[in-house]
């Protein structure tokens, strides 16, 4: 059906050219995959940042079932100069729903593609297509009852592999740096060929997912946060089961105590006695999780005092930070590395540990404890309850994983989060050398005032932590361009000398990570 | 089979206090319009219950209510409702956190949302964020009607793709309850699932809550 007066259009393009382009995705994905009716886009145009809907409303959103319809849309987008939003499930939440980073941009929505084309349980790996979701691989897993392991983030049931480790997304357990397990990718390019990375170009080949560099430049992680291609399918390794997992938790009564916590924990996760992503969760993150809400302690404005802070540690039990760790492998390995661990704690002389027995079902240890051995759950979704509204963005700035970082950037953030009247609800996930610094911005967008505090709140962080040499890792679809000019000129001269080569009519979401060949000039 | 008020009643009684205490006023079954069925979701708390009295007093019948939270079989469950559904609108009223993910697993099955927007209590009244899609000016005009008619307070905002928000808002006078809104949000989307041109009176329930929701409809 033809619409008429679309009140969103794509940037520079015409209705004339509009229908044009629309006819054309009908003749070849059918009717029903061109979806251009308002009550069709809504689902797609909601998002948790902070500026209207209307900012990042698509045009239109077409689904696709195969490879070879992804190359017909790029032909039409080329032949129409439209461009397009591609999508595997669209579940980023604060880092960007669905929602295109462009108001008119056209949503190439994947989530029909969802085969799992592969699970190899000797080689510990799975090859799959944009759609599948983590509770689509964990059922086949369980299903065939084969020996593996996921990992995954927090919105683990719903979100789709391809788009988390296109993100390049963290989990919690020994695997959880996933876009490092990533290994082998397919892409349409713009100009419609499929380039397959790694040992993928070679005929007949056995080792696409076993082997990540092939020969020559290896270009995997060029398509990822970026706007070079539309990833088909991809390929990562999986973790065999351990026959043993012992999660834990350790409660820190003290804000300060990020300090000690940090150094003592470095060490034993350069070496790997602590194989997985630790993560450290304040109390606001904790409490959320655990779907407690602010109104029960305040209803006032504005950010929430230390002193309620407090109460909810004394009410609840939880710290000021919570860590969550665990162990994984034999039992000789567990208990030995349990020694080593729980000795280091005792050591420290701070924090308590909680073991799965002394914590039974309680949340949030459950659901920490369920991401750590791979088991999808929703849990923390709560966090959207803590304060309530549908705003969210996360703010994640990378630090050192040495305590006095994590303790500047800590202090750092919550002064900024206060000054507008907002919380301070943060977790590190811990690597062995870095800590990604993930700080849920959380607004009532109901509130046009507290709206356009989070606005400025969240320009402050990036400015304030920018001045001392920290900028994040990843960003929702508001702030993209932005954070870009964070990381330099030269390297965005570069990501634009890439854009011109591979889509010189840049079709493919312009504006991603800020490549845009229409709106960057170089300095 | 014909859902009824017993049957609500049956669905408001699931072990909550707060919706056992739930008694739909009034309200009669009778054969839906368009022989689609019709869900509501709503959370185990008051401001469910006056929600689907508001939907009932609309004529929103049969209606099958149900209680949800974000746990995730539920939620999966319910796409894979929606995804096999042939005719199904669902109405609802639901925390920040469940309502979302209802929304996101609407797009997941291919659903249209004909009705989204969000909802807080604050000290002046309640608040309102609705994003206008298929032209329903003329519900929210009535929400907000509805709202000053009663003497509650609220702030209304109404975005539209490709124009400007239009806003309407209004004070509290004299002791007005600021907990009306659920149950006429219930009342407005009854009426837009069944296509009710005539709406009546969605009652004077007043919850008090300082929580803040979802509310939408969705089609297959």
């Amino acid at each position: 059906m033809a619409q008429q007066n679309n009140p969103v259009l794509p940037r520079g393009v015409t209705q004339a050219t509009f229908e044009k382009a629309l006819e054309a995705f009908r003749a070849l994905l059918g009717e029903e995959n061109v979806l251009a009716q308002p009550s069709q886009l809504t689902p797609y145009s909601k998002v948790m940042m902070s500026v209207e809907n209307d900012a990042h409303a698509p045009s239109a959103a077409l689904t696709v079932s195969s490879v070879e319809q992804v190359q017909g849309v790029v032909r039409i987008c080329n032949e129409h100069k439209i461009p397009i939003w591609p999508i595997s499930t669209g579940r980023n939440f604060g880092y960007g729903s669905a929602a295109p980073v462009q108001r008119g941009q056209v949503i190439l929505d994947l989530k029909k593609m969802n085969r799992i084309l592969k699970v190899d349980p000797d080689m510990c790996y799975a090859l799959v297509e944009p759609g599948v979701t983590y509770q689509q691989l964990y059922d086949y897993i369980e299903e065939n009852n084969l020996p593996l392991m996921l990992s995954f983030p927090a919105p683990s049931a719903i979100a789709s592999p391809l788009g988390n480790i296109m993100d390049r997304g963290v989990g919690y357990t020994p695997y959880g740096e996933h876009f490092m397990m990533q290994c082998g990718m397919e892409v349409v390019l713009a100009n419609g060929d499929i380039y397959r990375t790694g040992m993928g170009g070679v005929k007949g080949s056995n080792t696409w997912q076993i082997f990540k560099w092939g020969f020559g430049p290896t270009l995997d992680g060029m398509f990822t946060q970026a706007n070079y291609g539309i990833v088909t399918k991809i390929g990562f390794w999986l973790m065999p089961k351990p026959p043993v997992f012992k999660p834990f938790e350790v409660i820190f009564e003290n804000e300060e105590d990020i300090v000690d916590i940090v150094e003592m924990l470095r060490p034993l996760r350069i070496s790997g006695t602590i194989p997985n992503s630790v993560v450290i969760a304040n109390v606001l993150w904790e409490a959320g999780s655990a779907n407690v809400r602010r109104q029960t302690y305040t209803t006032e404005s504005g950010h929430t005092p230390d002193e309620i802070l407090k109460k909810i540690q004394r009410d609840t039990g939880m710290g000021a930070w919570n860590l969550y760790a665990a162990l994984y492998g034999t039992q000789e390995q567990v208990d030995a590395d349990w020694k080593i661990v729980s000795e280091a704690f005792k050591r420290l002389g701070k924090g308590r540990i909680v073991t799965q027995e002394e914590a039974g079902d309680k949340q949030p240890f459950k659901y920490r404890a369920q991401l750590m051995s791979g088991v999808p759950n929703l849990q923390e979704f709560g966090l959207y309850n803590w304060r309530g509204g549908g705003g969210s963005m996360w703010f994640a700035p990378v630090s050192e994983a040495r305590g006095s970082e994590c303790e500047k950037q800590a202090r750092l953030a919550k002064r900024i989060l206060h000054k507008h009247g907002l919380d301070y609800v943060a977790e590190f996930i811990v690597g062995p050398r870095d800590m990604h610094h993930v700080v849920d911005v959380l607004f009532d967008r109901t509130n046009p005032e507290e709206t356009a505090r989070a606005d400025a709140c969240f320009n402050e962080l990036l400015d304030e932590f920018e001045k001392e040499g920290y900028a994040v890792y990843r960003v929702n679809t508001r702030f993209q361009e932005r954070v870009a000019r964070s990381y330099g000129t030269v390297k965005r001269d570069v990501e634009h000398a890439i854009k011109r080569a591979l889509d010189p009519n840049n079709i493919l979401a312009p504006g991603r990570s800020g490549i845009d060949l229409h709106t960057y000039n170089k300095v | 089979m014909r859902w009824s008020r017993r049957a609500v009643l049956k669905s408001l009684a699931i072990s909550s206090a707060g919706l056992a205490m739930a008694r739909p006023r009034g309200t009669v079954a009778s054969a839906s319009g368009d022989g689609r069925r019709l869900l509501a979701l709503v959370n185990d708390d008051p401001v469910g219950a006056a929600f689907l009295r508001g939907a009932m007093a609309a004529g929103a019948v049969p209606l099958q209510a149900r209680i949800i939270s974000s746990d995730v079989q539920a939620l999966l469950a319910l796409e894979r409702e929606l995804r096999q559904a042939d005719g199904l609108r669902v109405i609802g009223l639901l925390d920040d956190a469940t309502g979302t993910l209802v929304v996101d697993l609407a797009r997941g099955a291919g659903a249209r949302i004909s009705w989204l927007a969000q909802h807080a209590t604050s000290t002046e009244g309640s608040r309102h964020l609705v994003f206008d899609i298929d032209r329903t000016e003329d519900r929210t005009r009535w929400l907000v009607d509805h709202l000053y008619a009663k003497g509650a307070g609220y702030q209304t905002v109404v975005q539209r793709r490709g124009e400007s928000p239009k806003q309407w808002s209004s004070g509290p006078r004299g002791a007005a309850p600021p907990g009306v809104w659920p149950g006429a949000v219930g009342h407005l989307l009854g009426s837009l699932a069944t296509s009710t041109r005539a709406i009546r009176d969605a009652g004077s329930d007043n919850v008090v809550t300082h929580d803040k929701f979802v509310s939408f409809l969705i089609e297959v």
